[in-house]
C-alpha cells in the first residue's frame, strides 16, 4: 500500500526501523482490508490513507470533532491480550449511508440510516476492520481475543470518549482513509485506541517481530 | 486442550440452545450440527459430520461465509454476517415453510490440537418484521413531513433546527442547508422571540403537551409573514434526546383579510354613525319647525296634538342621537337613554305646561337593539305624555317618576304619576286615543305586557318585557 | 555461473528484510539488491546483473504493477513477482497479464520459496 504522505508518530518513541514496521503493518491491514472489501463487492475498490497519526485521545477526538461536527456513525471492535484496546472504523452518515446504498443498492428514499443500513454497515465495518485486526493478530502474535463489531452512533467525542474513561495516558493511532468504491468518493476513519502500557506492549511485540526476521545489517541502501 | 471427544460432549449441550450452531475443523469438515439445525435445515446430524461443509453447499464455498470461517480459523478474528447483506446464508426455514432469515457469527474455537470455526445461526425474522414495519412508518412519516402543503420542522431543545421540509423553508425563503443547525431565533420577528422561546421551553420542561401560537417570522428577503405554528415534542429513544415537531402554517392571507376586514368594519362604523348623526339633526330640525308650528296656534287642542307630535318625533331623534354617540352602531345602552329621554319630556312639558317634573330611576344595565329602543323610546313618550295629559287636567305642577329594572330577564317599566288615577274601568287597550293606541300596538310588537292600575294618589302603568325572548321584527310603526 | 541476483523493491524497510531473512534460510548464496522505488529498481536493474525481481505493489511515486510491464518490456523472460496485502482480483489478473506471479503479503516463507524454485528453474535451464 501506499506511504503515507503524512504521518506522526512521535509520540511513540519508536526507533526509524520500528516507525516503518508500523507503518508497513497498516499498510498490511489496510491493503487486506481493501480485498476484503473487494470480494464482498465483487468488485475493485481504492483504498488509500493520506494521513496517519498517533494523538492523545483526547485530541484526536476534538480534532474528529472539529472537521466532522457531529452525525458520525462508528463501527467498534474491542480486543484484549497483549495488549488491549478497540479499533473503530468511523464514517460520516451520509458517507455511510452512500456506501451502504453502493453496496445493497438503492433503499427507500429515508435521510437517517435504518436498521437494515446499520446492519448491512455493521457487517461492512467488521469486514474492513478484520483486514487490519488479522493482520495485527497474526504478524504481532496469537492470543488476542476481539470482539464481535458493534455500531455506535454520534458525534466525534462521543464516539471517541463516551462510555469510557479517557484515561490521561490513552493515546489513539488514528488513520485518514479515502475510498473510492463503485466510483463514489467516500472518506472515513480508522482509530486504534489502546493506553500507555498497551501501547508498550505493541512496540515490543514489534520489536520482537522484527527480530525474529533474523539477518541483521547487510542491507543496502 | 480437550479432546475431540471431549470437545463433542460438551457441545452436545448446546442442542439445547435455541440457535443453530454447527462447528468446523481446517479442513472445513463439520464437527457438530446442533438439534436448532437439523431442525431449521431438515438435516440430520448423522448426515453431515464428517463431511465437508462446501460438498454439502458448494454455493457457500466463495461466499463471505468461506472468508469468515478463513479468517477465524487463520487470525481468531471473530466475523458478522447480517441478513441484511445475505439474506440466505443457510437453505433453512421456518416449520411453517418460510424462507429463515438469520444472521451468522464466526469465531475461533480453542479447544483442540487444531482451532476450530464456532458457527452460530440466530433467527432474525421477527426482527427484520419489526425493522420493515419501522422502516414502513417512517417512511410515510417522512412522506407525509416531505408532502406536506404546511411546512414541518423539528428542532433541538435549544430551538435549533435539525429537518426542515421543503414547505418550511420555500415559506422562509431559505434552502434546508441555510437552516439546518441554525436555531428558530434567528428567524422569528424580534417581538416574537420571547414568546416562541418561552413556549418550547414549557414543552421540553414537560409543562404543556402541546401549543399553538400566531407568531411572524422574517424571510431571507427581510418581508414579516405571519404564521400559526403547533409545536409538540417527540418521543426519544434515549432521555435528554427529545426533539419538538413544529407544524407552521402560513397565515399571511387570512393576517392581511382580517387587517382589511376590520378596516371595512370602522368605515362603515363611521358611515352608520354620520347616518345617525344626521336623521338625528333632521328629527331634531323636524321637532323644533312643529315647535316653531305651535307657537302660532291658538287652539289649545291643536297646540296640544302638535306638542304630542313633537315629543314623539323628539323621542325618535333621541334614540338616533345615542346610536350615532355609542360605543356600538346598532345597540343602545339603555339606563343613559331612557334617562336623556325623560330630560328631554321634561323640557318639552315645562315649555308647553310648566312646573311639571320627570323623575328617571334606572337601575338596569342593558343593552338594545335599535329594533327594541325605537318602541320603548316611544312607549316611555306616549305614556310620560299621557301622564301629564290626564293625571293634571287643572294644570298642577305635577311629578312622573319612570322607574326601570330587570326582574328574572325581564325588563320592568313602571311610569308613575301624582295625579287624579285613572278612570273608572280603565282598560290600557281600549281606545283612548293615538297616545294609548301606540302604546299598545308598539307592546304587542315587542311581545310585551302592559297593565295600568290605581295607586292610593296617581297612576302607574307597568310595561314588562323581556328583551332576550323577543324576535327580530321591523318596528311597525302605527299608521 | 554464479548464484542469481534478486532485486527486491519496496518502500519498507521491514518488508525488504521479511524477504531478506527468508530469502538467507531458503537459498543463502544468493545476492540481494534493495531499492525503495521504481526509479532507483530501474537504476538497479542498469547498474547489476538482475536476474529476478520482486515488487512490491503499492509504492510512492510509479506503482509495482507499471515499473513490473517497464522492467518486462526490456526483460522477456526475467522472473516477476509482485507483493502485496491488496489481493483484489483486478490487481492479480493485472499481476497474470504481466507474467508475473502474486504473492500475497505478508510473505510467507513457503510461498517465497515456492516461487523463488519456480524462478531459478529456467535459470538453471539457461546455464
Amino acid at each position: 500500500m501506499t506511504a503515507f504522505p503524512s504521518s506522526s508518530f512521535s509520540l511513540l518513541g519508536l526507533s526509524g526501523l520500528e516507525q516503518d514496521a508500523l507503518l508497513e503493518l497498516i499498510n498490511l491491514g489496510v491493503g487486506r482490508a481493501a480485498t476484503n472489501l473487494s470480494r464482498m463487492l465483487d468488485e475493485h475498490v481504492v483504498l488509500s490513507v493520506p494521513k496517519a497519526e498517533i494523538q492523545p485521545l483526547t485530541a484526536a477526538a476534538d480534532a474528529l470533532w472539529a472537521r466532522e461536527q457531529k452525525g458520525l456513525v462508528a463501527v467498534e471492535q474491542v480486543f484484549s491480550g497483549a495488549f488491549s484496546g478497540s479499533a473503530l472504523l468511523i464514517f460520516p452518515e451520509r458517507k455511510s449511508l452512500e456506501l451502504v446504498r453502493a453496496i445493497i443498492g438503492p433503499a427507500p428514499p429515508v435521510d437517517e440510516i435504518g436498521d437494515l443500513e446499520q446492519e448491512a454497515l455493521t457487517e461492512i465495518g467488521n469486514v474492513i476492520l478484520n483486514g487490519c485486526l488479522a493482520i495485527i493478530a497474526n504478524t504481532l502474535g496469537g492470543g488476542l481475543r476481539i470482539s464481535l463489531p458493534t455500531l455506535l452512533r454520534g458525534d466525534g467525542r462521543a464516539i471517541l470518549l463516551s462510555e469510557r474513561e479517557p484515561k490521561p495516558d490513552e493515546l489513539v493511532l488514528f488513520l485518514y482513509i479515502d475510498f473510492v468504491v463503485r466510483s463514489r468518493n467516500l472518506h472515513g476513519y480508522i482509530a486504534l485506541l489502546m493506553d500507555l502500557p498497551s501501547l508498550e506492549g505493541l512496540k515490543a511485540l514489534i520489536q520482537a517481530f522484527i527480530a525474529n526476521i533474523g539477518i541483521p545489517g547487510r542491507l543496502s541502501p | 486442550m480437550t479432546s475431540l471427544e471431549d470437545l463433542q460432549l460438551s457441545l452436545a449441550g448446546l442442542d439445547e440452545v435455541e440457535a443453530g450452531i454447527l462447528v468446523l475443523d481446517t479442513a472445513y469438515e463439520v464437527v457438530h450440527w446442533n438439534s436448532c439445525l437439523e431442525r431449521l435445515s431438515g438435516i440430520s446430524s448423522r448426515e453431515v459430520v464428517g463431511v465437508r461443509l462446501w460438498d454439502l453447499f458448494p454455493e457457500m464455498a466463495g461466499s463471505q461465509f468461506r472468508r469468515a470461517v478463513d479468517e477465524a480459523l487463520s487470525s481468531g478474528v471473530p466475523s458478522l454476517l447480517s441478513h441484511a447483506l445475505h439474506p440466505a446464508l443457510f437453505p433453512l426455514r421456518h416449520r411453517d415453510g418460510r424462507p429463515l432469515l438469520h444472521d451468522v457469527i464466526t469465531r475461533r474455537f480453542h479447544g483442540h490440537p487444531e482451532p476450530l470455526c464456532f458457527v452460530q445461526i440466530k433467527d432474525a425474522t421477527e426482527r427484520r418484521h419489526l425493522q420493515m414495519a419501522l422502516d414502513h412508518s417512517r417512511l410515510q412519516y417522512r412522506s407525509v413531513f416531505e408532502g406536506a402543503a404546511v411546512g414541518i420542522c423539528e428542532l433541538t431543545r435549544d430551538g435549533e433546527y435539525i429537518r426542515a421540509n421543503e414547505h418550511f423553508c420555500a415559506m422562509l425563503g431559505y434552502n434546508a442547508t441555510e437552516l439546518l443547525g441554525r436555531r428558530f431565533q434567528e428567524f422569528t420577528h424580534p417581538d416574537d422571540v420571547k414568546v416562541s422561546l418561552e413556549l418550547v421551553r414549557g414543552l421540553f420542561s414537560n409543562e404543556t403537551p402541546n401549543f399553538r401560537v400566531e407568531k411572524r417570522y422574517v424571510r431571507k428577503d427581510g418581508s414579516v409573514i405571519w404564521a400559526c405554528v403547533t409545536g409538540s415534542k417527540t418521543k426519544a429513544a434515549m432521555p435528554g434526546t427529545e426533539t419538538a415537531v413544529a407544524v407552521i402554517e402560513d397565515i399571511s392571507e387570512r393576517k392581511a383579510l382580517e387587517a382589511e376586514r376590520q378596516l371595512l368594519l370602522e368605515q362603515k362604523d363611521l358611515l352608520v354613525r354620520e347616518v345617525h348623526h344626521r336623521v338625528k339633526n333632521s328629527l331634531a330640525l323636524v321637532a323644533s319647525l312643529l315647535s316653531m308650528q305651535n307657537r302660532q296656534i291658538e287652539d289649545p287642542r291643536a297646540r296640544a296634538h302638535i306638542a304630542a307630535a313633537h315629543r314623539r318625533v323628539a323621542a325618535i331623534a333621541q334614540v338616533h342621537d345615542r346610536l350615532h354617540r355609542g360605543s356600538q352602531m346598532n345597540r343602545v345602552a339603555l339606563g343613559p337613554f331612557i334617562t336623556d329621554l325623560c330630560v328631554d319630556l321634561e323640557g318639552m312639558v315645562m315649555a308647553v305646561e310648566g312646573g311639571q317634573q320627570v323623575v328617571s330611576q334606572i337601575d338596569v344595565d342593558l343593552e338594545l337593539s335599535i329594533d327594541q329602543a325605537l318602541p320603548i323610546a316611544m312607549i316611555v313618550s306616549e305614556l310620560v305624555g299621557n301622564a301629564f295629559k290626564h293625571a293634571q287636567p287643572h294644570g298642577l305642577p305635577g311629578r312622573v317618576d319612570v322607574v326601570c329594572r330587570l326582574d328574572a330577564g325581564a325588563l320592568k317599566l313602571n311610569i308613575r304619576d301624582n295625579g287624579v288615577g285613572l278612570p273608572e274601568g280603565f282598560d290600557p287597550s281600549g281606545g283612548h286615543g293615538l297616545g294609548m293606541l301606540i302604546v299598545t300596538r308598539l307592546t304587542q310588537q315587542l311581545q310585551g305586557r302592559l297593565e295600568a292600575r290605581n295607586l292610593p294618589s296617581g297612576a302607574e302603568f307597568s310595561f314588562t318585557f323581556e328583551p332576550g325572548r323577543w324576535g327580530r321584527h321591523h318596528p311597525d310603526l302605527p299608521g | 555461473m554464479s548464484e542469481p541476483t534478486l532485486l527486491v523493491v519496496d518502500d519498507s524497510k521491514l518488508a525488504r528484510m521479511l524477504v531478506h531473512g527468508i530469502l538467507s534460510r531458503v537459498r543463502p548464496g544468493w545476492r540481494m539488491v534493495e531499492a525503495v522505488n521504481a526509479e532507483q529498481a530501474l537504476d538497479a536493474m542498469d547498474e547489476h546483473s538482475i536476474q529476478i525481481a520482486l515488487i512490491d505493489f503499492n509504492m510512492p511515486g510509479m506503482n509495482g504493477l507499471d515499473l513490473a510491464a517497464s522492467i518486462r518490456s526490456h526483460r522477456r523472460d526475467i522472473p516477476l513477482a509482485i507483493l502485496s496485502a491488496n489481493a483484489q482480483d483486478e490487481i492479480i489478473q493485472r499481476t497474470r497479464a504481466l507474467d508475473a506471479a502474486f504473492l500475497e503479503k505478508p510473505v510467507k516463507e513457503q510461498a517465497l520459496s515456492a516461487f523463488l524454485a519456480g524462478a531459478a528453474l529456467p535459470l538453471r535451464f539457461a546455464e
